[in-house]
């Protein structure tokens, strides 16, 4: 499965989500599967790991609203400290998605540590590590099925999740035609009120 | 004993400040404690600097104005988050960094030095602060510049403001 192919999947369900995509090609996918109407509720990291702390950030000031994090398994691994940050406070609106493609794809497609170990037979358990770190719910999924499933779970049980969901490298094709950073902001911004929170 | 930890936690109020991130050092310890225990303030304590720089510009994008309180060293592990996330986007933020190094400091002179020059590398507005009775005014002012420039601004806090554990 695609990372483009598991965002398609759960388009429907995130309508009145926030959504923050880390850096690379992660927020090209969800502006292209998702309808335009999302486009100013999707927040686009620059910065390589701190997709997961911007989550957390909006999670904790909007609780009534949904918050979803397309991370990857490049950047959490930069910022592996959030992952107990995250499971200290585990605020039951954040679902965190770390697609895990083994690879810095956006940079050229050198192995990352999770693609060395399972070339090597190994494994770097991700999900293991998040639910070490106080998540309260995790799960590891390989099909577009599964990944459905337990994205919809996360969000219809409320509980503070870590999704790792192992994907082949591939993205869209296409180019960023989002906002620039500091419109971004402004129609996020106007987003998050027009949303009553 | 000279203690503004009280003065500064009241600028953060004042300042508009919702949200509070922080790192401790010994000189930061009581200053944190305080705004553990004001209701106006939520906070987070973070594992490592650069994961409140995230934390605080979630809080601005859901509402809430955010300050990051940690030491210089933690202000240089914070530098990329600073540049590519709270000036690209330009998002308010308030940094209150104990000044190690500083006059009195004998113990990190190598990060007393390196302090100041980053922040002015990177454009980052800051003012250090060493009235204790300006502590309060200068910190409301320092995160309403914040909101008033769309930029991350810096107070260092030096010993003169902040107690002295020897």
């Amino acid at each position: 499965m695609k990372r483009y192919e598991c965002m398609t999947a759960v388009v429907e369900a995130l309508a009145d989500a926030l959504v923050v995509t880390t850096n690379g090609r992660a927020g090209v996918d969800w502006l292209t599967v998702s309808p335009p109407a999302y486009h100013d509720r999707l927040w686009r990291m620059r910065t390589m790991g701190l997709c997961s702390s911007v989550a957390l950030g909006l999670a904790l000031t909007q609780p009534r609203l949904q918050v979803v994090a397309f991370d990857g398994d490049g950047s959490i691994l930069m910022n592996a400290s959030s992952l107990a940050t995250v499971g200290r406070y585990r605020p039951p609106n954040l679902l965190h998605v770390v697609f895990d493609n083994g690879c810095y794809e956006a940079s050229g497609g050198l192995i990352t540590h999770t693609g060395a170990a399972q070339a090597a037979g190994r494994q770097v358990d991700l999900a293991g590590m998040a639910a070490a770190a106080g998540y309260p719910a995790v799960a590891t999924v390989r099909t577009v099925e599964e990944f459905e499933r337990a994205f919809t779970q996360a969000l219809r049980e409320r509980v503070c999740t870590f999704l790792h969901a192992l994907v082949e490298v591939g993205s869209v094709s296409g180019r960023a035609h989002g906002l620039d950073e500091v419109e971004n902001k402004y129609r996020f911004l106007q987003a998050v009120r027009a949303l009553g929170a | 004993m000279l203690d503004s930890a009280p003065r500064v936690v009241e600028g953060l109020v004042d300042g508009g400040v919702r949200l509070v991130a922080h790192v401790p050092d010994t000189n930061l310890d009581r200053l944190i404690r305080l705004c553990e225990e004001t209701p106006e303030l939520q906070c987070v304590a973070l594992a490592r600097e650069e994961e409140g720089v995230g934390i605080c510009t979630g809080a601005y994008l859901g509402g809430s104005l955010g300050a990051l309180i940690m030491q210089n060293a933690g202000f240089l592990n914070s530098c990329n988050g600073l540049v590519t996330t709270a000036i690209q986007h330009e998002i308010p933020l308030l940094l209150l960094i104990w000044y190690a190094g500083d006059l009195g400091d004998s113990s990190f002179q190598r990060l007393g030095e390196a302090t100041e020059p980053v922040l002015r590398g990177l454009g980052i507005r800051y003012y250090v602060l060493r009235e204790p009775d300006e502590a309060r005014r200068d910190v409301g002012r320092a995160a309403r510049l914040a909101v008033a420039a769309q930029r991350p601004i810096a107070c260092l806090l030096t010993r003169d403001i902040m107690e002295d554990p020897e």
